[in-house]
């Protein structure tokens, strides 16, 4: 397990201080995947490298597994970084090294023997699905192998936490997708505490347990995926239930209003129900629905024809145990 | 034309002289090459590694290595720098004559020059894969020694190439203050003797010479290179 603890990264330009990290705190348990999402400027990157203690953050601690990351130093902190494997955007796979050889770095490190070296790194390659390009060089794969030798490679010392910055940043959705079910798939065999960093939507819907939305250096929101998303009106709600643009929906007669619809075993009936209770239609201006972590999560916007006002409608929900609120009303409505 | 030809197989410059200076000449050349990269190879690391967010940055260091070790050497041009190394190499060598005393200023003019090709090279290495090796757990000499001097061999032996064929040059100015070799020749007998046959022989030599040394490390460039 991984867990940070009020992470700060103060950088001094000139006279001025910039904090790029302001108080994060995350932890990941074992078996579990949890995303940090932001967009460029958040401090993702500033994450990563203080996480990867590639940077020294100004304060905090970053346990892994019950050592302080920043508390040790030279051979204890390379002894200590094998506990933590780091998948990068682009691999940063060594040109000059075979595939193999590639993914045996680290073991060379460890000062673990030739043969045993070889077939610790057949067993990995094997795992990720690249048992055949063992002899190959990196620039002979394509950007989605690549990445699968980054992540044999993280894996090689037999981590416990996976720190993955971007993973699929770099991939085409096709790839993306088989990256993070290999991501998912290791997690899952190999109880790894997995750290992903991203920016992108589909990550988290895909693979992650819990999420946090890291926002100017600091977490603005976090918790398991179903409860995030299952906050009406929050930001990751917003975000992962993005709505399509809805033109002149907003200036329609009456009003509109966003349902929030959690079909805990798959049905969405929010909607229905309330139809048949007004015994009127909703006509739906936008809507989309995901289901994520085995949840279904329905998001609509409905127009609110007169004489019913949208306060009513809501006010219905509610007494339903339905996350709804009012998005707009025109002048119209009585 | 067959004239010219016999003629210059029967010069006594050609039948005499011209393989011990071309000897000479490889001496000089070799000799310094090997030492121009055994000292260049570490002070173009240690340029690389002690700039400013180096692995080992360290100001001092750096500036004291790269402004006043590399960069005045560099501004000295070698005629001078040759003539007023004669008392240094003749406390070295105990000679200031020869192709092995040539290679002691030689190599001092071509260490500066390699190193910034060494540290060049490294620059070319994508900062990611020094994260990666930290990331790893590699000591900062594991990272310089299995990291960035394999990634940037193709860069490094190029450089090598570039360094030879400029010593190749150098050594025919060595050669006019006792080092011997082609250059010596090509004056003594191409310019004062009046010898044009002489002089276009060597020039074709060195012409050869140069074109073998960039072909063979071209060759050895796209063996190493695996990007």
């Amino acid at each position: 397990m991984i867990a940070v603890t009020d992470l700060k990264k103060v950088y001094r330009q000139a006279t001025r201080e910039v904090r790029a990290l302001d108080g994060v705190a995350l932890t990941v348990p074992d078996n579990s995947v949890h995303g940090v999402i932001g967009q460029s400027g958040a401090g993702k990157s500033t994450l990563v490298r203080c996480i990867a203690l590639l940077d020294r953050p100004t304060s905090g601690v970053v346990e892994v597994n019950g050592t302080d990351l920043t508390a040790v130093r030279s051979a204890d902190l390379r002894r200590a970084r094998r506990r933590l494997g780091v998948v990068f955007q682009h691999a940063n796979l060594f040109d000059s090294r075979t595939v193999a050889d590639n993914v045996a770095y680290p073991l060379e490190l460890a000062g673990v023997g030739r043969a045993e070296r070889a077939s610790r790194a057949a067993e990995l390659l094997g795992l990720v699905g690249l048992a055949e390009n063992a002899d190959a060089h990196p620039a002979q794969l394509s950007g989605g192998q690549r990445q699968r030798v980054g992540i044999a490679r993280a894996l090689a010392t037999d981590p416990d936490v996976l720190l993955c910055d971007e993973p699929t940043s770099a991939l085409d959705p096709a790839t993306t997708g088989e990256i993070l079910d290999l991501i998912a798939a290791l997690k899952a065999r190999l109880g790894l505490a997995v750290l992903v960093i991203t920016h992108e939507m589909t990550v988290v819907k895909r693979i992650c347990d819990s999420v946090s939305l890291l926002e100017d250096g600091r977490v603005v929101e976090s918790g398991p995926l179903t409860e995030v998303v299952g906050a009406f009106g929050s930001r990751l709600s917003e975000s992962l239930l993005a709505l399509p643009p809805a033109a002149g929906a907003d200036s329609a007669e009456g009003g509109t209003v966003e349902v929030l619809d959690v079909g805990r075993d798959g049905e969405l009936s929010a909607l229905t129900t309330a139809s048949r209770h007004f015994g009127v239609d909703f006509p739906v201006v936008a809507a989309t629905v995901e289901r994520l972590a085995g949840t279904t999560f329905g998001r609509w916007r409905v127009q609110v024809l007169p004489p019913l006002s949208p306060d009513e409608v809501v006010g219905y929900f509610s007494a339903n145990g339905v996350q709804a609120g009012v998005t707009a009303t025109t002048g119209s409505v009585r | 034309m067959i004239d010219f030809l016999t003629q210059l197989a029967a010069n006594p410059v050609v039948t005499n002289a011209l393989w011990p200076a071309f000897l000479e000449t490889l001496l000089m050349v070799g000799v310094s090459g090997v030492a121009t990269v055994v000292l260049g190879l570490p002070v173009g690391v240690v340029l690389f590694v002690t700039q400013p967010g180096g692995l080992a940055h360290n100001r001092p260091v750096n500036v004291v290595l790269g402004s006043v070790g590399v960069n005045i050497t560099r501004s000295v041009p070698y005629a001078i720098l040759m003539l007023s190394l004669v008392p240094f190499t003749r406390w070295i060598v105990g000679t200031s004559i020869g192709p092995i005393a040539a290679s002691v200023s030689l190599t001092i003019a071509a260490v500066p020059f390699f190193a910034r090709l060494v540290e060049a090279a490294l620059r070319e290495v994508a900062p990611g894969k020094v994260d990666a090796a930290h990331v790893m757990g590699s000591t900062r000499f594991q990272t310089v020694w299995k990291v960035l001097l394999p990634e940037a061999a193709p860069a490094l032996v190029a450089g090598v190439t570039t360094t030879v064929v400029t010593l190749i040059g150098y050594s025919a100015m060595a050669g006019l203050i006792g080092g011997g070799g082609l250059g010596r020749l090509a004056y003594n007998y191409g310019y004062q003797r009046f010898q044009p046959d002489v002089m276009v022989l060597i020039l074709v030599i060195l012409v050869v010479l140069v074109q073998l040394v960039q072909w063979a490390g071209d060759a050895v460039v796209s063996k190493v290179d695996h990007r």
